[in-house]
């Protein structure tokens, strides 16, 4: 007998997960997709936004901050390491972008078990109490935090679309030599993806930071996903990616009401493989 | 073209290693015995990716079911070291081959990422199983006489067992060097460097492939199950996506394009980090920036500067 109640919470709350899945993969994917790198500090970057949101609350008491400090953070961060780490691997076999990304996540991660420790730990959700859906009570914070992705994902969305430089990443999307030749400025494309890639990612973190225990390796289970999603949507499709993060999501809810939730995790998974196979470019294929 | 300065190198390392063992004392002698062992993982990476031409980040997960074959099936075969090892093998075998089939039909990232799928799955189902995998805890090696050949060996992190997996890396590496300098392996490179030239000049790439993966597989389980003789127990993050990675991390580290970069990559990165461990808790720091460094000025890794244009 399915229990329409619980099915329809575990509904919500996988496209709610899919909201913070589709932040997270958005910049995996521009990165991808404009300079063929497969980020694996990627995750990193999200924790370290996690990390901010806890050290935001500890220390001023406020979790709001934090939603500006870690992106900025993470932004000033990513220019330094874009300009002598990522740089020099653009357009190099695909191993050489992989090893030096890798070199980060290690880097990452273990400076934040220096600073932040080997435990996890709980930040308090800012907005408390739960509102009333379907006839389930959701947490209020989880929906105004999927509600302020929607938005970023939109502002990205309108960004990419109607701002000059938006016009430029879709230039050097589909092709950065006739880019160039065009006259777009591609290294200043190249670093503004990668900036606000990171900005996104600690965006991600420090909005998810309350619905999970925050460490030092959270990182590293959310690349996996995240990296699905990318291929699932089509790599370098912004929106084929959000689109994946959500079918996951609802996957994984409708799933975990039938199975045990790691079974209902590796069921999401495992469903995309078949698309995979029948789609190697992904189901929504092509490009932004 | 066979590469004599590589297993000349490689041959010089695994005899080094037999050497040095009963004068370091023990401990080092167990360091060197997994070195050995995760050599053959970052073999296998090697001939998946630059010759098979298949990004596998799910190499662990082939080595890990070569662990776990031998660990589950060790009470059955009574300890014969020589089945264990022909079970890791073929398991690991198995494992490729499907992995093969389904990565085949992707895109050259789709594959890498298809890989990641596989170790992420593999990872969560095997923690997921606790009586089967015995998960983070992991399963120890039962208590039996193992014996090779009818001689008994003591399985652990010993001389004997470092001896065992160097004599058999060394044939495998001789093995490697021989088929190298044939014909078939002369398509292999073709197959590799140009699919689609190749189909048309008449040769199943697909099948070349899917070959080439399936050996790889077959290297990397013979390593699982050294490990599992060696460590004399395996937990599941033996097939963790991290441990995939510094397969990876190994092979690059030695030179991706040459097998024989392998065993230089395990050794440098592991014996840091031993090393490193005397002095820091920030190793992982440590091989990080290393790994950083490696990418940005040895791109081809320590085999890379041996390399003459047009060796192959």
């Amino acid at each position: 007998m399915i229990d329409w109640q619980t099915l329809s919470f575990q509904i919500v709350n996988g496209v709610v997960w899919a909201m913070f899945l589709g932040l997270i993969a958005l910049g995996l994917n521009a990165i991808f997709g404009l300079l063929g790198l497969l980020n694996m500090a990627h995750g990193a970057v999200y924790a370290v936004g996690a990390v901010i949101a806890w050290y935001t609350v500890s220390e001023l008491g406020n979790f709001w901050f934090a939603l500006v400090i870690a992106p900025l953070f993470a932004a000033a961060i990513s220019v330094p390491v874009y300009r002598f780490i990522l740089r020099p691997t653009i357009g190099k076999d695909m191993m050489v972008g992989l090893v030096a990304t890798s070199g980060l996540l290690f880097i990452i991660s273990d400076l934040l078990l220096a600073t932040f420790g080997g435990s996890p730990r709980l930040v308090p959700p800012p907005v408390s109490g739960a509102v009333g859906i379907m006839g389930f009570y959701y947490p209020t914070y989880r929906l105004v935090a999927a509600a302020m992705a929607i938005a970023v994902l939109a502002t990205f969305w309108a960004f990419l679309r109607l701002t000059a430089i938006g016009l430029w990443i879709r230039c050097v999307a589909q092709s950065p030599t006739l880019a160039m030749a065009s006259g777009v400025p591609v290294e200043k494309v190249y670093l503004v993806i990668v900036v606000l890639s990171a900005a996104l990612a600690a965006l991600a973190g420090v909005l998810i930071a309350p619905m999970t225990m925050v460490s030092h390796q959270m990182g590293l289970a959310v690349l996996g996903p995240a990296f699905i999603v990318v291929v699932v949507g089509g790599l370098g499709n912004l929106a084929g990616a959000v689109a994946a993060a959500v079918m996951m999501g609802v996957a994984r809810g409708v799933l975990s009401v039938f199975l045990p939730p790691t079974y209902a995790e590796v069921g999401a998974i495992v469903m995309f493989l078949p698309l995979l196979l029948l789609r190697p470019n992904g189901i929504f294929g092509g490009r932004a | 073209m066979r590469d004599r300065a590589g297993i000349l190198i490689s041959l010089a390392i695994l005899l080094a290693l037999c050497v040095a063992a009963p004068v370091v004392g023990e401990f080092w002698s167990g360091v060197f015995a997994r070195c050995v062992t995760w050599m053959f993982l970052a073999i296998s990476f090697t001939l998946a990716y630059s010759y098979a031409n298949i990004p596998s980040v799910a190499q662990a997960t082939v080595f890990g079911a070569g662990a776990y074959a031998a660990i589950w099936l060790a009470p059955t075969l009574q300890g014969n070291v020589t089945l264990m090892l022909l079970a890791g093998t073929v398991a690991g075998g198995l494992v490729a081959a499907v992995f093969g089939l389904l990565l085949l039909r992707m895109s050259h990232s789709g594959a890498a990422i298809g890989a990641i799928i596989f170790a992420v799955t593999g990872s969560i189902l095997g923690n997921a199983a606790v009586s089967v995998t015995g998960g983070a805890d992991g399963l120890p090696l039962p208590a039996l006489n193992f014996h090779l050949l009818g001689v008994v060996v003591a399985a652990g992190p010993n001389n004997t067992m470092l001896v065992l997996s160097t004599a058999l890396l060394a044939i495998l590496l001789i093995g490697f060097w021989y088929v190298s300098g044939t014909s078939t392996w002369r398509i292999v490179r073709a197959v590799q460097q140009n699919p689609v030239r190749a189909q048309v000049l008449g040769y199943n790439a697909a099948l070349f492939r899917v070959v080439v993966f399936t050996v790889a597989g077959c290297v990397a389980g013979l390593g699982g199950a050294l490990y599992a003789l060696i460590s004399r127990h395996v937990a599941i993050d033996v097939v963790s996506l991290s441990m995939s990675l510094k397969s990876i991390l190994w092979a690059a580290v030695g030179g991706v394009t040459s097998v024989y970069g392998g065993p230089i990559g395990v050794l440098l990165v592991q014996l840091a980090s031993e090393i490193l461990a005397r002095w820091t808790v920030r190793v992982d720091l440590i091989i990080g920036v290393m790994l950083v460094l490696i990418a940005l000025w040895l791109p081809q890794g320590i085999m890379g500067l041996l390399k003459r244009p047009d060796r192959h």
